[in-house]
């Protein structure tokens, strides 16, 4: 059961990834291999860049790029949302929601503040939370400029972060495995890491520091 | 400007970027990073990861149709910037009480929840120290996070309040527990807290939080399990306290 493997830059060489959850190697995780293998797949598609689809969609209202970014992150965002509970029915109408969210939200888009890839991530962990949410949930819009503190001085560093995402991709793919499972698990199940410790049988401090090592080793500053 | 020095750990940041961090302790979260731009890094540094994870991650196919549904939903809404900007919250009077000023984030969600005066909570007070449930929209925990035999531990929102130099009855946990200082300080046997600062504990903590002697202390405290005082007046105090 090896999935297909596409790395993350442009290199061709087929890297490990997290998706191949063996339950051979380990009994505790195979209450996790009854969900559906394509949730912890970790494969990427390289091309068009999302960054420029999106410019062209924030710029020119462009439904070719509308529709290429569909292509490429509508499936993606459908197993995200699959991932987190729901159904494959309740999956699509929130998905339809992301997608009308990312065309009609569009000119919000910076790729200075956020690449692509983070920005429709935000937008469906919002609608997937909402989804999720059965009480009423805080109100604040994250985006309102009123509720952010004012940047230290030298936090405006221009940073190319669609290259940046590109860097974090490859970076994803050159973890140990067992960080790789974590950190996919962290972020694309909807289990807390209590829950993540209950699923596989490990101590909540390892999940904790098998997180914070992959974190740590992705971006200095989550350390 | 306020520059905390306690933040939350980074665990519990990626839970709450994540979505995955119980929408109580997420309120506290959300309203240290109005007042932490530190954190509001780190947030932004975890949402890049969970892009990378999500653009990397496994498709699920599509319905037949759908594409071409969503295509065509496309022309249904019209303008988009004001859609865009339609959500944006109305700038929010903060909620005051004398010197104590909330943060307008805290304010937002309050008057939201129809809170227009801090004097207007029911306080419990006991010498120095008092205390008030904030009247939010009850918040639910995910039903596979309550362990069995814990369904009355609803997680509770409280503001505390400790006169100048007040000491907060000694107590453990037995959940977690997240203070977030609002305005004055307090010191415990681990630190000192100023405003903006953020204190998430585990069951195993034992504390009691004298606040500053130059002015009141007030904050926000969210408790998912309830405490256990410890101290020697914590056993009248106890009832009295329902805590
Ligand atoms: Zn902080």
């Amino acid at each position: 059961m090896i999935a297909p493997m596409v790395p993350c830059v442009a290199d061709k060489t087929s890297v490990p990834i997290i998706a191949q959850f063996q339950p051979a190697r380990d009994k505790s995780l195979l209450a996790l291999s009854a969900r559906p293998l394509h949730i912890i797949a970790m494969e990427r598609t390289d091309s068009p860049s999302l960054d420029a689809l999106m410019l062209r969609i924030r710029d020119h209202r462009d439904r070719t790029a509308f529709a290429a970014l569909f292509e490429q992150m509508a499936p993606r965002l459908k197993a995200y949302l699959m991932g987190k509970g729901g159904g494959a029915q309740m999956a699509e109408d929130v998905l339809q929601n992301v997608m009308l969210k990312i065309w009609h939200r569009a000119v919000t888009f910076n790729p200075e503040k956020a690449s692509a890839t983070t920005w429709i991530f935000t937008i469906a962990r919002n609608a997937r939370v909402d989804m999720l949410r059965k009480t009423i949930k805080p109100v604040l819009d994250p985006e309102e400029p009123d509720l952010q503190p004012n940047p230290e001085p030298g936090a405006e560093d221009i940073v190319d972060l669609a290259q940046a995402s590109e860097q974090l991709c490859h970076a994803i793919t050159t973890l140990p495995d067992e960080q790789k499972e974590i950190l996919n698990l962290a972020y694309f199940s909807d289990l807390s890491h209590g829950e993540i410790a209950a699923k596989t049988g490990l101590a909540l401090g390892t999940v904790k520091s098998r997180l914070r090592l992959a974190l740590g080793k992705l971006r200095k500053d989550l350390r | 400007m306020i520059h905390p020095t306690h933040h939350p750990p980074i665990d519990i940041m990626q839970e709450y970027v994540a979505g995955t961090l119980s929408p109580a302790f997420g309120l506290g979260i959300e309203i240290h990073l109005s007042l932490c731009s530190q954190c509001c890094e780190k947030r932004a540094l975890l949402e890049q990861v969970g892009g990378a994870v999500l653009s990397m991650g496994g498709k699920a196919p599509l319905s037949s149709g759908l594409q071409q549904k969503i295509m065509a939903a496309l022309e249904d809404l019209a303008t988009d910037s004001e859609m865009a900007k339609s959500g944006r919250a109305l700038q929010t009077q903060p909620l005051q009480d004398g010197d104590i000023v909330l943060p307008r984030a805290l304010s937002q969600i309050l008057r939201a929840a129809g809170v227009d005066d801090l004097t207007s909570l029911k306080w419990r007070k006991i010498g120095g120290y008092g205390e008030a449930d904030l009247p939010l929209p009850l918040f639910a925990k995910k039903a596979t996070e309550i362990p069995p035999g814990t369904f009355e531990d609803a997680p509770r929102v409280r503001l505390l309040r400790l006169a100048p130099g007040a000491v907060m009855p000694r107590h453990t946990h037995k959940g977690k527990e997240l203070t977030l200082v609002l305005h004055g300080g307090f010191k415990d046997s681990a630190g000192n807290y100023e405003v903006g600062d953020l204190i998430f504990a585990d069951s195993d903590i034992d504390h009691a939080p004298e606040a500053h002697y130059n002015g009141p202390c007030l904050c926000l405290a969210i408790t998912d399990g309830p405490l256990h005082l410890t101290g020697p007046i914590g056993k009248w105090l106890n009832p009295y306290l329902s805590l």
